[in-house]
């Protein structure tokens, strides 16, 4: 079956985003990533502590991978778009994951910085991958800015509860011309089923991965599920009934 | 001189240039990028081109993980 994923004239080979937070150690990020087979995984920016030796987490990153820089520990748009130039700035192309969270208890976006600083990085020609709280609104917003796709989330970042926008979910799936990325919340490689059985052309998942017991397992898992979840959408999913209904037929001779 | 680096106060020899202030503190110029009073050098040679003066910020950031 011929379904391809391109975001920005890219064809991106798998429809499991990695984020790379949360890893004991950068081996076992890159095993993850190669267990998966992802081919975009996300980056943060932050101060090097000049007193310590570092290694390069690019070091790290199979070669073909994409990677996109979140702009995490951004509150407005204003540290958004110092963010994704400064990661600019590092080589790593346009890709720019928006991330502004002014909220630091829930840690939900601010749709209304990102809808800023979304107009102004994709006037710049960044490939703007926006961060999101699902609003139907919001999002008709951040398309006409110019974006690559909006990542709506399925519940608060490293809640691991799974896909509970539903309903928001399957909204912007119905009404967006560009790509529904579900990202955050996906805690069980079922959630990430069920966000592609909802029409989700991707999913990113980070906490669940990075900090379970075998995380290259589990990244494979992950990936398995969202082909498993993809396959399932594109065939179509039998609707529920309230009535049952036998799937074998009357038997003819018993009753 | 003071400057300010990555938020934190430091002495620093007058005319320092921004790269013997980096190769001073064994920082590997490939992995991070440098933000200067709030602009981006991009450009190790352009480190060269700069001498710090007093309070200057300097920000030097690299990739790490993250979601």
């Amino acid at each position: 079956m011929n379904d391809p994923l391109i975001i920005a004239g890219t064809q991106i080979r798998s429809r499991f985003f990695l984020g790379t937070g949360k890893f004991s150690s950068y081996p076992l990020m890159r095993d993850s990533i190669e267990a998966s087979g992802a081919h975009v995984v996300t980056v943060a920016l932050r101060r090097i502590d000049p007193t310590q030796e570092q290694e390069n987490i690019l070091g790290f990153i199979p070669k073909g991978c994409l990677v996109m820089v979140n702009t995490s520990g951004a509150r407005n748009a204003e540290e958004a778009v110092r963010i994704a130039h400064l990661g600019r700035a590092m080589g790593c192309g346009p890709w720019v994951k928006i991330e502004v969270i002014a909220d630091q208890r829930y840690l939900l976006p601010d749709n209304a910085e990102t809808i800023k600083a979304a107009r102004q990085l994709a006037s710049e020609g960044f490939v703007v991958m926006p961060y999101m709280n699902p609003d139907l609104s919001d999002a008709k917003r951040l398309q006409d800015a110019g974006v690559a796709s909006v990542m709506p989330l399925g519940a608060p970042i490293g809640t691991n509860k799974g896909v509970l926008t539903r309903d928001m979910i399957r909204i912007l799936v119905e009404s967006l011309n560009v790509p529904v990325i579900v990202d955050a919340g996906i805690g069980r490689p079922s959630h990430a089923a069920e966000a592609m059985e909802l029409g989700a052309a991707a999913v990113l998942s980070n906490t669940a991965v990075a900090v379970s017991p075998d995380p290259a397992a589990t990244a494979r898992a992950f990936a398995l599920a969202v082909e498993a979840g993809r396959l399932a959408y594109r065939a179509g999913i039998s609707p529920s009934r309230d009535n049952p209904e036998a799937s074998s037929p009357l038997t003819g001779f018993l009753h | 001189m003071r400057v300010c680096l990555n938020g934190k106060e430091m002495d620093v020899a007058a005319g320092t240039s921004l790269s013997d202030f980096l190769k001073t503190m064994k920082i590997d110029g490939q992995r991070v990028v440098v933000e200067y009073n709030g602009r981006i050098l991009a450009a190790s040679r352009l480190w060269e081109a700069v001498c710090l003066t007093e309070n200057d910020r300097v920000e030097l950031l690299s990739f790490v993980g993250g979601g």
